[in-house]
């Protein structure tokens, strides 16, 4: 069981509100290390920072509608092995949910990890982002222009501006698994912030001084997310539904991926391709010109570069269970393909074919690694 | 015979009838270096196994047992391949002499006029064959030609001629290329000297025509439940599914007969055949997943699915698969003459008559003993019992009345494939304890020359064409199809030999090698695996590193099964090779290692199972150490009296406890566990406490023989008032004699006490057989004495029945009860009062009793603490979980940890003895053969590559995983490794690979392949 309370926010400054929260986690010893979005020197964009430092609170922003990197495979480094200390890291759903994959494949220790949830009310391409910080002049401005729309679960992008398409169609705009959770839906951000905590941390909390919480949860942030969950889905079905309208067969897949220059932008960007090294940047696929040239012999001509299709449905087949739809292989692709949007539309299929769902809980074991005598005999004709 | 001239002492042995026991036997006594001699009077060996497409209770494919591609179990053709083993079908034995150690035997061959040396299979002779009759696999479903192959997996893999049947029209010998026909084919004799023989002889389905009016073989929609299993194999003619011999149509209605040729005085079969309710269900839930839409009655009289983990399956026939059980008996059948439609005519539990149609009707027939098996019992002097099956001691369950002769199987009582698996292993036990007093281990260690630095240089490949009985020219383009491949990348010779044994080719082979430099080969011929070793062999006799032989298939996989034509047959040839080729270039020679073997055993249980266990290792020469948590030896057996079939438990367990004591090669460790347990397969080492004391063992397998318990009854009563007991305390009551039960009116006893309910969701067993038991002693006491047993099924499988129907002429009376309206125990002033509804009045029966005796269930001992230290599987019962349900059921799927006795499942004492002989035999064939030589496709693991993610120790299913936790990379361990790629399929980049079937290497194939 969690408990939660309503953090008081001062002088109508959520964000600044959140610091002098963070800041009593770091000082007060809950963590030793924290993991949270700060502002870029430049002033135009946020990054994951890792802040020993109390001092270096002062233009942190947890709210921050940007993710130009998945924190998971960065938590991924800080835990592998033994980091020595608590390291408590701020994220948005996405990510807690990319977390609890990797803690399957052994990429993330639990043991000495804090995740701070926070609510996410979409984020903007970096680039985008970028942009806008320069037209507005300040970028905390950005955040709160979302921030109005929390309440009521109505959240509209600055004009001439989208959410990014994963943002979009994201079922889970609250986070779960998260041992604390800063909850900013179905409450006015300018007076009130809810908490959640894990049973544990919220003693530790109260005894510090730091919050003292109930068991009382929040209705109105429920309702609120339940009917932005029903909106979501609706646009998340309305999006697969042209995409499978539009490839319906292995050309149409081939013509969707044909401009894909085989930058594997999207494996590196990927939370779920925990791999140090790629096959596809192997040896294995390292191909000598007299292979080429037989292939070429073969048909007359080959497409180059070879190997693309295999490579994305490799992929496909190696993380599809696994893929909790942050959208970032999008974000990372060059050439505007519709990766994101494939691999979730397959992944729906797939992950409803073993009754799994990544992210849910670190319990539930990944397809891959079990075997039931009985599974999928629709699927194999053994039936 | 030759009479007079005594017979030379032999360690070799021989095998009557290659059914699932017989096969047992003998590939364990030729893996413990024994020249074993299968002689088989079919012309196929496998006996029944080949018939079934599905087997119960995984319902997995049966096909898969008869694979020939590892990993798949296939006993058959393990049997072929084994080089100890002398495979002799179409053969009886008429005569045999001489005493064990020292047997001489006549065998006759029977000519097949088919040369299987020369036979390709093809289907010439067939073709032209004019002859057609019933086939006799799968009773008579088909027809065949007088010149047939016996079933399609058939071993020798060669057509035969039932002469029989044939008319010597000749024609099939003008048609067969490779000339392997000769009608003027005699019959061999040989004379065999042997050491022991084991009778695998089996069972005859019962003649459901002898049951005249159920219509069989006069009705075309009544079949035998033989007949059906063919039907439902998706080889049939149907493809699996089951149609009406009369229409063709497929039924939408069928009826399953039980007990036909079971139970049943009127045809003299009086015993249980015990499987055949299992096969039943089996056949009726393939039914249902055939097709959905039919509906199945089941017509029975008490359901007895009497193995491990049967029940769970019953209950999903009936719940899953909604088929309709009624216990009901049928009285007779007949057709109908418009529709051929069936009448069956029942009774039900009630008494009252019915009538209902059927569109089909399977007769589930039961175990009878042949007359040719007869016969041959007469020949091999050993005595039958009065169902015509062996008689053996009840605790000697393979011991025939002739020393020297053993047997396992359905020809002792009727049994499933488990049981059959374990007798055929205990009877192996038996001759390897009788020939190893006779001197060395037979394996002869071969040496082979020092392997050269073949593989290391650019490669050179030699291509060779092995034609056999027939020309390469006479199915493909030879000449475009070896210029074709001399043309390939790296190829630097290729040639057309011709062989009629595959040694035939070596000098050439090992010439050319010379000549040519080759560094690596590619044999392509037939898919025989024979080929493989006998090439791998020749390799590595001329110090050319076998693994660096590719083959390729192109008679089965190509020129057999495309007839149409050269120039497809052509095409597909040059692919096949280019693909063996490309392997062939990236073949890299392997080096494999091998692990000396720690020859000692250790046993964990002191009790029936754990000693005989010890004993029979012991005295196939190994040495044994013994660990018993109490002080005392004997387990459960101590508080055993009598038993069912007439034995007395407590002589038994006083003189296997006097020879284990005896034997200086067993070490007895007494209040003693096991505290932990490193190793694999060959090398363990173990720590036990004994008397609070640490020691360390070094041994090479372990057997668990832990044991299980009495169910503790909490209902009914039991502890609450005294007069409630159960059948054990009733046993000792007996026993003492105790004044208790001196004076007893009325005796209830009531089944499945802790049995079949929701804590333990499993049948027992063996509490059927314990009533009964103690309800004939209590009779024979006091015979006017009132018993009643109330029971759900009663469960007296085998000759076991005998002793059921004994306590029904003896006026015991059986009333039946639902478990959702369980009996009543209740006490009222003093008085015992049993309430129960009797459904065969359908109302309420009250009875008073003096005692109530409660037939409790077994259950095993908590073995959690155990299982995690050795590392074994445990099922949701808590007995312990076999590798194979069926080849392999005493095995844990690590190589050198075995388990018997309660432990594996509720048994009685003669099945437990069998176990533990059976688990003797398995863990000495491992410790007898010296050293491990590791597979040659064991996995490996690039570092650089691996993220330790976990997944290769999650899916491998032999533990040779693990995450070496300083670097956090995977490692596998080669000896463990048995290189089944599963590790391989589940690794995302590529790091954990195996030998010579690297992704590269993979890749390149298919490429080569799609073209």
């Amino acid at each position: 069981m969690s408990k939660s309370a309503m953090l008081e926010v001062k002088n109508n400054d959520p964000i600044g509100t959140l610091r002098d929260f963070f800041r009593d986690l770091l000082e007060k010893k809950v963590v030793d290390a924290l993991l949270i979005p700060k502002k870029l020197p430049s002033g135009d964009g946020y990054c994951q920072t890792l802040i020993r430092n109390p001092e270096l609170l002062v233009d942190v922003n947890p709210l921050a509608p940007t993710v130009p990197v998945q924190s998971a495979r960065l938590i991924s480094h800080l835990t592998i092995m033994d980091p020595g200390c608590k390291v408590g890291a701020v994220l948005k759903s996405c990510e807690v949910r990319a977390v609890i994959e990797l803690v399957k494949f052994l990429q993330v220790k639990l043991d000495r990890l804090i995740l701070i949830g926070v609510d996410c009310l979409g984020t903007y391409e970096p680039s985008g982002y970028a942009k806008m910080s320069r037209e507005k002049g300040k970028g905390g401005s950005i955040t709160g222009n979302l921030l109005k729309g929390a309440r009521e679960g109505k959240i509209k992008p600055q004009d001439g501006y989208d959410l990014r398409l994963a943002c979009q169609i994201c079922e889970y705009p609250n986070p779960q698994n998260a041992d604390v959770i800063i909850g900013l839906f179905g409450h006015n951000p300018q007076k009130e912030i809810y908490v959640e905590l894990r049973d544990g941390l919220a003693g530790e909390l109260a005894e510090k001084g730091i919050l003292a919480t109930t068991e009382k949860g929040s209705s109105s942030r429920d309702s609120v997310i339940e009917r932005l969950t029903e909106e979501r889905l609706k646009r998340r079905d309305e999006v697969f539904d042209a995409f499978r309208s539009r490839v319906k067969n292995l050309q149409d897949l081939m013509d969707a991926l044909s401009t894909c220059i085989r930058c594997h932008n999207c494996m590196v960007a990927c939370p779920i391709c925990y791999c140090k090294e790629c096959v596809f940047k192997t040896p294995t696929f390292e191909h000598k010109a007299d292979q080429f040239l037989r292939w070429a012999d073969r048909k007359g001509g080959v497409r180059m570069p070879t190997d693309t299709l295999l490579f994305h449905l490799i992929r496909l087949s190696h993380m599809v269970t696994s893929c909790i739809g942050c959208g970032l292989c999008d974000s990372a692709c060059p050439n505007d393909l519709p990766v994101a949007t494939l691999f979730r539309a397959v992944g729906q299929k797939v992950q409803g074919l073993f009754d799994y769902t990544p992210g849910r809980s670190v319990d539930e074991e990944p397809p891959v690694a079990t075997f039931k005598e009985d599974e999928l005999q629709g699927e194999s004709g053994t039936n | 015979m030759a009479k007079g001239k005594k017979a030379e002492k032999s360690r070799d042995v021989l095998v009557v009838g290659a059914g699932i026991a017989g096969m047992q036997s003998a590939l364990l006594l030729a893996e413990a270096g024994l020249q074993v001699h299968l002689v088989e009077s079919s012309p196929a060996i496998g006996g029944y196994f080949p018939l079934l497409d599905k087997t119960f209770p995984t319902n997995s494919c049966g096909v898969c047992f008869m694979s020939p591609l590892p990993p798949a179990y296939c006993p058959i053709y393990e049997s072929e391949l084994h080089e100890n083993i002398r495979l002799m079908t179409s053969s009886h034995v008429d005569g045999i002499e001489g005493e064990p150690g020292a047997f001489r035997v006549s065998v006759t061959q029977r000519p097949t006029f088919v040369d299987p040396g020369k036979c390709n299979n093809c289907v010439s002779c067939v073709e032209v064959c004019p002859v057609e009759v019933p086939r006799e696999f799968g009773g008579g479903l088909e027809k065949r030609k007088a010149i047939y192959l016996p079933f399609p997996q058939a071993i020798p893999r060669s057509y035969v001629i039932d002469p029989a049947t044939c008319t010597r029209c000749g024609e099939c010998v003008k048609v067969c290329s490779p000339g392997a026909i000769d009608l003027d084919m005699a019959e061999q004799r040989h004379t065999l000297g042997v050491g022991a023989v084991i009778l695998g002889l089996g069972f005859e389905p019962f003649k459901a025509e002898l049951k005249g009016e159920y219509g069989f073989g006069r009705y075309d929609n009544v079949l035998s439940s033989i007949q059906y299993e063919r039907m439902l194999s998706f080889s049939s003619p149907s493809r699996g599914m089951p149609v009406r011999r009369s229409d063709g149509r497929v039924p939408k209605k069928i009826a399953f007969l039980q007990c036909v040729g079971s139970r049943d005085p009127s045809c003299g079969q009086t015993h249980c055949s015990t499987i055949c309710c299992m096969y039943a269900m089996k056949q009726a839930m393939i039914t249902k997943e055939r097709d959905p839409e039919a509906e199945i009655a089941l017509f029975y009289m008490d359901i007895r699915p009497m193995g491990k983990d049967y029940e769970r399956y019953y209950e999903r026939t009936k719940g899953e698969y909604g088929i309709d059980f009624r216990r009901s008996a049928v009285s007779v059948v007949k057709q109908l003459q418009q529709t051929r439609d069936l009448l069956v005519t029942y009774v039900t539990e009630e008494g009252s008559f019915r009538e209902e149609q059927f569109d089909l009707i399977v007769l589930s027939v039961g175990f009878t003993v042949s007359d040719e098996v007869k016969e041959l019992a007469q020949v091999m002097g050993i005595e039958l019992n009065e169902a015509g099956f062996c008689r053996t001691e009840e605790f000697a369950p393979t011991q025939t009345s002739r020393p020297g002769i053993y047997i396992g199987g359905t020809f002792r009582e009727p049994r499933d494939i488990p049981e059959t698996v374990v007798e055929g292993a205990s009877a192996a036990a038996q001759v390897a304890t009788l020939l190893a007093a006779d001197g060395e281990k037979g394996v002869r260690d071969k040496v082979y020359p020092e392997e050269g630095a073949l593989g290391e240089g650019p490669p050179r490949i030699g291509v060779f064409f092995l034609s056999r009985g027939h020309r390469l020219s006479d199915i493909f383009m030879a000449e475009e199809l070896i210029n074709h491949v001399q043309g390939l990348r790296d190829v630097v010779h290729g040639e057309e030999i011709l062989v009629n044994a595959p040694s035939d080719g070596f000098d050439r082979i090992k010439l050319r090698i010379g000549e040519m430099e080759l560094n690596r080969l590619v044999v392509a011929g037939s898919s025989l695996r024979t080929l493989r070793m006998d090439f791998g062999e020749m390799a590595r006799g001329i110090g050319f590193n076998p693994s660096l032989i590719e083959y390729a298939d192109l008679w089965e996989g190509c020129g057999l099964v495309h007839p149409q034509g050269f120039s497809e047959t052509t095409h597909k040839a040059k692919v096949l090779m280019e693909v063996a080729v490309e392997r062939a270039r990236r073949l890299e020679p392997v080096k494999k290692g091998s692990s000396q073997i720690s020859r000692k055993g250790l046993v964990i249980g002191g009790g029936i199972a754990g000693l005989t266990a010890s004993l029979n290792l012991a005295r196939q020469g190994h040495d044994v150490a013994l660990v018993e948590r109490e002080d005392e030896l004997g387990g459960n057996a101590r508080h055993t009296w009598y038993t069912l079939k007439g034995s007395d438990p407590q002589v038994f367990l006083r003189d296997l406890i006097e020879m284990v004591e005896g034997n200086p090669k067993i070490e007895i460790f007494r209040k003693a566990e096991v505290k932990h347990l490193e190793g694999s397969g060959g090398n363990y080492r173990t720590l036990i406490s004994v008397d609070g004391q640490e020691k360390s063992l070094e041994h090479g397998a372990i057997i668990l023989a832990n044991g299980g318990k009495e169910i503790k009854p909490h209902e009914y009563l039991y502890g609450q008032d005294s007069r409630v007991v159960t059948q054990r305390e009733l046993e000792g009551l007996i026993h003492s004699e105790d004044e208790r039960i001196r004076d007893l009116k009325r005796v209830v006893m009531i089944q499945c006490v802790g049995s079949r309910d929701e804590d333990h969701p499993y049948c027992s067993r063996i509490c059927c057989g314990h009533a009964v038991k103690n309800a004939l002693k209590l009779k024979e006491r006091q015979p006017e004495m009132d018993l009643f047993i109330l029971y759900r099924d009663v469960r007296t499988y085998g000759f076991y029945e005998h002793a059921y129907s004994g306590a029904r002429d003896k006026g015991v009376i059986f009333i039946r009860y639902d478990p959702d309206r369980k009996p009543q125990v209740i006490s009222r002033d003093g008085d015992l009062t049993i309430s129960t509804v009797d459904p065969v009045i359908g109302a309420k029966v009250e009875l008073a009793a003096d005692l109530v005796v409660l037939s409790t269930g077994i259950e095993p001992n908590d073995n959690r603490r155990l299982a995690e230290i050795v590392g074994a599987d445990l099922n949701a019962d808590g007995f312990f979980m076999e590798a194979n349900p069926k080849s392999a059921p005493l095995d844990f799927v690590d190589r050198g940890k075995f388990f018997c006795g309660l432990g594996h499942s509720p048994n009685f004492i003669e099945d437990s003895i069998a176990q533990g002989e059976a688990a003797s035999m398995r863990a000495g064939v491992l410790l007898s053969v010296g050293e491990i030589e590791q597979v040659d496709h064991v996995a490996y693991v690039n570092h650089r590559l691996c993220c330790g993610c976990g997944l290769c120790i999650s899916v491998c299913p032999y533990g040779a995983r693990f995450m070496d936790e300083e670097i956090w990379k995977a490692e596998v361990m080669e000896d463990v490794c048995r290189g089944c790629s599963s590790c391989v399929v589940v690794c995302r980049n590529g790091a954990s690979q195996q030998h010579n079937f690297e992704k590269a290497t993979v890749m390149a194939m298919v490429d080569a392949a799609v073209t």
